[in-house]
């Protein structure tokens, strides 16, 4: 057990709709709804879902740029909600992330080099900071000449890779990572992919990996968590999941992904789903995924399936998982 | 911005009366302070260019000497209202809490019209200028702070500041390294709108005689002066009028361009790509 | 149908002169699917919207070329007749429904607008056209939700009414660029559907712009690749994928995140960055991106050529030399793999 790394229990972030002049609340965006998952040391576990499914917040509440309504966030064992500022500001060593848009997340005035010994000044961890700062930027892939260049200069696979060693600067433990490929052009998402592989690999990190995209999650997971509703759906080991997936919704997004292979694409079921994401201010009752589930029963509108383990790592919530492995499966729903 | 010829002449005309007023002493032929009981109330000459007043003193000299204290009033008010508005917009644009209450005091404060703010701090206090210059802060600083706040809101949820937070950057070193260089060009714009607005209110105040004491020269002063005799002698208030509108209006054609030099949508940095796409939407529309 | 022959666009920035689209040629058949695949930066928004002559000029201006539209120059034509065949004969939808829409009227309101600008139709008929053109575009209950405005919409919604207003009249050709690049890859895969089914039930020719190889692969049955400005690539669906013959589309299909691969492999990016497009790299734009570039490369700059059944290919690699190529260089990191 000491293996974990981050666990998450019960976690619940709400936000208040406040209406009229005088803002009362008449509602709460339920954006994370009782999520509970871990992370062990050294692995990938990527976080899979659609907008509105509150990934993002639940990234930003582990980062503690949020205090969650209710739950609990253990790292290493302690429950981090219950931190005082000192403990936050060292634990901030330990967790750092790497954001979505690489134009917005570098502050547009501040050098390369400046930006990337940020947190470095922050904590003082080194005396020779213009050393480390170019050591980090070898590291990345990041010539250094760079050093003392202004963001704007640099495309989006570049900046990235700034963002990547702000990040890694303070050696941490965990790095949340936020849509870090998805700004970027396909040719350039490759080789930041490869990146973050072969960082983990030689700084022995671990990844909580927040994506929409299925297909870069496949190479860069060892473990695939989907989300719906700020709530956890299915989550299992990377093969496992590519191949035998078994919440319908997991389904689902698999088989939306175009493939890049006009025989395959043309061959291929696939489950469409009716409709859009219901507001997470009134989510469903029962299974928040029924209203759109194509295999949903009278029990899925009554009651809320719990996330159940079904195999070795691999835990689904749904009182009708698919049987076959998707190809099958997939059939079987038209015959 | 320099490459505008009106931002060019507005940079000239107060680089001359700046030069002009700091050196004074040293080739100003007439005395403005020498009275000439003889001369009163001359027109324009080629010896007394701007014409003499009702005590027979040179008009031009004074105009040039007035304007030392019309424009150290000017910079001393732009300057600390700047700042003092700078910090609490800073603050109260960081921290929600502080916010609700400083800016309810800073409604308030701008519920009065700036110049009977000013007014009536100066009745209160006495006029000198130490007095005009605190009265005029307090008239120009919440003007500030709520430019600071709004622009301070509007940046303090772009990543690259949650960025810093989440890597461990103080609040000061935030509010100050990251914040505070990335609002400058709004701060730097008002400034000097505030340094044109502190000329015309100094001015003003002078003029209803609350203002600096009557026997120091000021644009203001004596064109309180003058207004006696305007049907009479009209040079008497031209001239120093003149002068304000002209320094004035120098600052305000600074301010605006310095607006534009700053402004990141100015059409001199055009993005092709962004601007290409809105453009084709709209015209769809 | 549409035929454009030598476009050249050019953009006019304060650094210089960016060559957006450069020397291109194509055609459109009636009725078919066409992709245009390429990275940001590669010209293919500025090609598209050179099609619908609605590129800003300036900065934008065309040195060269011709676009054919039914015979007629769309360059050389007045604006006032341009304005007959936009929304008419060519339509276009965009990757952001939400700013193509005006968000301060009734969804009713811009539909019949649209319907009655090109159509001599009267009020309560184009109404009932409206609520034809959303039911076709699926979106339930069209008579209450027309009353609804933009922001009532979801993103996926929102692109079904751009397409039902795209479609008012019936147009030849439906250009759309990027349309699902903003939606999620469950609504992706809906407003797919419906493009094709349009394809289907209207014959509209369909010029589809993307980034994504897949939405290509799923949809078109032609694919022209655009690489800095030109077009580098130009064949059948399944030429493209199974018989490629320039290195960047190839090299392409290798960095792309797949699902359908055997694992959790390595992928196999491209290096470097898109080059600049105000001072292209000498000889062929693709050479210091390219694991096949000889001193050939530096000099000669490649234009299409035949490769067989209407394929072409910008290289100066035969389709054998390049097949040849491949295989010694995958022979080569499959040991480097094992090693």
């Amino acid at each position: 057990m000491s293996n974990r790394l981050l666990e998450i229990r019960d976690l619940k972030m709400y936000f208040p709709i406040e209406e009229g002049m005088f803002k009362k609340t008449t509602n709460y965006v339920k954006a994370v709804n009782g999520l509970s998952l871990t992370v062990n040391k050294g692995e990938t576990l990527a976080i899979v879902g659609e907008s509105g499914c509150g990934k993002s917040t639940l990234a930003r509440t582990i980062i503690g740029l949020q205090k969650p309504t209710s739950g609990e966030i253990l790292f290493e064992g302690k429950n981090i909600l219950e931190f005082n500022h000192q403990e936050m500001h060292q634990l901030r060593r330990d967790i750092q992330m790497v954001f979505q848009d690489p134009f917005t997340s570098l502050n547009p005035r501040m050098k390369v080099g400046d930006i990337i010994a940020a947190p470095l000044k922050a904590y003082k961890t080194t005396k020779n900071v213009k050393h480390r700062v170019l050591e980090l930027m070898e590291l990345v892939g990041l010539k250094p000449e760079y050093y003392n260049r202004l963001p704007h200069e640099f495309s989006g696979g570049q900046r990235q890779r700034i963002g990547i060693a702000r990040a890694i600067a303070l050696e941490p433990k965990l790095i949340i990572c936020d849509e870090p490929v998805s700004a970027l052009d396909v040719s350039i998402q490759a080789q930041v992919i490869n990146l973050f592989k072969d960082l983990q690999k030689e700084l022995n990190l671990t990844y909580l990996f927040i994506s929409h995209d299925l297909s870069v999650v496949k190479h860069i997971a060892d473990k695939v968590a989907v989300m719906y509703l700020g709530k956890i759906m299915e989550m299992s080991e990377n093969e496992t999941f590519f191949q035998e997936a078994c919440h319908p919704y997991s389904n689902a997004l698999l088989s939306a992904i175009p493939l890049p292979d006009p025989e395959k694409e043309k061959t291929r079921e696939r489950i469409v789903l009716k409709g859009d994401l219901p507001s997470p201010a009134n989510p469903p009752a029962g299974c928040v995924f029924h209203t759109r589930c194509p295999f949903a029963q009278d029990s899925c509108r009554e009651n809320t399936p719990p996330l159940e383990k079904r195999g070795e790592e691999h835990f689904v919530s749904c009182y009708f998982p698919v049987e076959h492995k998707p190809a099958e499966k997939a059939r079987s729903v038209v015959n | 911005m320099f490459k505008k010829k009106r931002n060019l002449l507005a940079l000239g005309v107060l680089l001359l009366v700046t030069v002009a007023t700091i050196t004074a002493s040293l080739w100003l032929v007439q005395s403005p302070t020498y009275i000439d009981s003889h001369q009163r109330l001359l027109g324009p000459s080629a010896k007394h260019w701007f014409g003499t007043d009702h005590f027979g003193r040179d008009i031009f000299s004074r105009v040039i000497v007035a304007a030392r204290v019309s424009l150290f009033i000017g910079v001393v008010v732009a300057v600390i209202s700047t700042i003092v508005g700078t910090v609490i917009g800073l603050l109260s644009g960081y921290y929600k809490k502080a916010d609700f209450i400083v800016m309810r005091i800073i409604d308030g404060m701008l519920a009065f019209p700036a110049l009977l703010l000013a007014l009536a701090l100066v009745a209160a206090l006495g006029g000198n200028i130490t007095n005009i210059i605190i009265a005029l802060t307090f008239a120009f600083f919440p003007v500030v702070s709520r430019v600071v706040r709004s622009a301070v809101l509007q940046i303090r949820n772009i990543q690259y500041i949650e960025a810093a937070k989440t890597t461990g950057v103080s609040d000061p070193v935030i509010l100050f390294q990251y914040i505070l260089p990335n609002v400058l060009s709004p701060i730097i714009v008002q400034g000097t709108f505030i340094f044109a607005k502190a000329i015309l209110a100094e001015a003003a105040l002078s003029f209803l005689g609350v203002g600096v004491n009557p026997t120091t020269p000021t644009w203001g002063n004596m064109l309180q002066e003058a207004q006696v005799y305007i049907t009479i002698a009209p040079w008497f208030s031209i001239f120093p009028g003149v002068a304000i509108v002209l320094t004035v209006l120098a600052l305000n054609v600074l301010g605006d361009g310095l607006r534009d030099a700053f402004d990141p949508h100015a059409p001199a940095k055009r993005k092709k790509r962004t601007s290409m796409v809105s453009n084709g939407e709209q015209k769809i529309a | 149908m549409l035929e454009v022959k030598n476009l050249k666009a050019y953009i006019d920035v304060d650094a210089g002169v960016v060559k957006a689209v450069d020397d291109v040629s194509f055609s459109i058949k009636a009725g078919e699917t066409v992709g245009i695949v390429g990275e940001s930066g590669s010209g293919k928004s500025v090609l598209a919207l050179s099609l619908m002559q609605l590129n800003p000029k300036p900065p934008v201006f065309y040195p060269q070329g011709e676009i054919l539209f039914e015979g007629q120059n769309l360059l050389t034509m007045k604006e006032s007749e341009l304005r007959k065949i936009r929304g008419n004969k060519i339509s276009m939808i965009f990757q952001d429904p939400m700013s193509s829409l005006n968000p301060i009227f009734r969804i009713e309101k811009q539909l019949i607008e649209a319907i009655r600008t090109h159509q001599d139709l009267s009020r309560k008929d184009a109404e009932r056209k409206a609520i034809e053109l959303l039911t076709d575009v699926g979106i339930p209950d069209p008579e209450r939700r027309m009353r609804d405005y933009p922001h009532q919409f979801s993103g996926g919604m929102r692109q079904r009414v751009m397409i039902a207003i795209a479609l008012a009249c019936r147009p030849k050709l439906l250009i759309a660029d990027e349309p699902t690049t903003a939606l999620d890859v469950t609504i992706q895969a809906q407003i797919l559907e419906l493009l094709a089914s349009i394809q289907k039930k209207y014959g509209t020719a369909i010029i589809i712009i993307t980034h994504d190889l897949g939405v290509v692969a799923k949809l078109a049955d032609r694919v022209m690749v655009m690489y800095s400005g030109r077009i580098v690539e130009e064949g059948s669906t399944a030429d493209i994928f199974y018989r490629t013959s320039m290195p960047y589309t190839w090299s392409l299909l290798r960095s792309m995140p797949n699902i359908g691969s055997a694992g959790n492999e390595r992928l196999v990016p491209i290096q470097g960055q898109p080059p600049n497009l105000i001072t292209p790299p000498k000889g062929c734009n693709f050479n210091p991106r390219c694991l096949f570039a000889g001193p050939e490369c530096l000099e000669v700059d490649p234009v299409l050529a035949e490769r067989g059944n209407g394929h072409l290919a910008a290289c100066v690699l035969s389709q054998r030399e390049f097949n040849e190529r491949k295989r010694q260089l995958e022979a080569v990191e499959r040991e480097g793999v094992r090693g």
